[in-house]
């Protein structure tokens, strides 16, 4: 197994299940190889981490003035008209 | 068709007042769109779809859930049927044996005698973390959300689906219609830029 390989199956293996051949395989390349290790490491971070983006994300982003007021103005058309229709 | 009486019942019913909807909502669903589609001009195209159709859908508004939710899950659908026809330009496929996939890029080593080894100027570092735990780290998180955006737009769908959902690959290679090998090409892709991009940017901040 190379590096690539390695890495696919890492990144496989943080959404699904390997298989014992697979397993057994990755572990033994990741015991002589230091880099696909922190590879490991870090991209697992990375993986447990992602789903609390949208708790910590940045400033909450508004929409444009003109076109919530636009928005704002079919929505009125809308149930204007819908109620125009009795 | 929505009446004035109906409509009347359903506001006294479920406290729901779609006049007031883009006043109270607007901001909220359009943040939610820009941080799975990064365009604001798609985000608000979702928005607009979304209230449109809430509006034709009202009387199926069954108040159990607050409107909010309920408006939020009309933009899921919203945001899943937006990617979903992207993939279908076939703009999310790579092709795992294409010479892009095996050549371009450098990560890895191509010649044969080290072929598939990390490249010096790919192989991953240690991180010192020290003070820096990621976890209630803003910073980490500002950096993770750029760093996710800097991926072509069909590899960050397949990350959006996933939270949105909590899709399972199965379930994503079903909505956007592609193969599974092809699902894991894009994510380990992905995942090596990730982590590269990490590395360069909140290591050294």
């Amino acid at each position: 197994m190379d590096c690539k390989e390695a890495t696919y199956l890492i990144s496989k293996s943080q959404e699904e299940k390997l298989t014992i051949k697979e397993r057994v395989k990755l572990e033994m390349h990741l015991m002589a190889c230091k880099f696909c290790k922190l590879f490991q490491i870090e991209s697992n971070l990375i993986n447990d981490n992602i789903a609390y983006l949208h708790k910590y994300s940045s400033e909450e982003q508004k929409m444009n003035l003109k076109k919530k007021e636009k928005l704002q103005d079919e929505v009125k058309k809308y149930l204007d008209d819908s109620s125009n229709e009795q | 068709m929505l009446t004035l009486n109906n409509m009347e019942a359903l506001k006294t019913q479920n406290k729901i007042n779609p006049y007031q909807w883009v006043n109270l909502y607007a901001d909220y669903l359009f943040n939610y769109a820009i941080m799975q589609v990064k365009s604001s001009e798609i985000a608000e195209d979702l928005v607009q779809d979304t209230f449109m159709s809430a509006l034709k859908s009202i009387k199926n508004f069954n108040g159990k859930s607050g409107e909010r939710t309920w408006l939020t899950s009309i933009l899921k659908n919203k945001i899943i049927d937006h990617y979903r026809k992207k993939s279908n330009q076939c703009e999310i496929l790579i092709n795992e044996r294409s010479e892009d996939y095996d050549n371009s890029d450098h990560f890895f080593e191509t010649e044969a005698n080290k072929r598939g080894t990390w490249t010096s100027e790919a192989r991953p570092n240690v991180w010192n973390f020290e003070d820096r735990t990621p976890v209630e780290n803003k910073e980490f998180y500002e950096i993770l959300q750029s760093c996710l955006g800097k991926l072509p737009e069909s590899w960050a769908a397949v990350f959006s689906l996933k939270n949105i959902e909590d899709f399972n690959s199965k379930e994503i290679c079903k909505e956007l219609n592609i193969s599974s090998s092809n699902y894991w090409v894009i994510m380990h892709r992905s995942k090596l830029q990730l982590r590269e991009c990490m590395e360069k940017n909140w290591m050294n901040v």
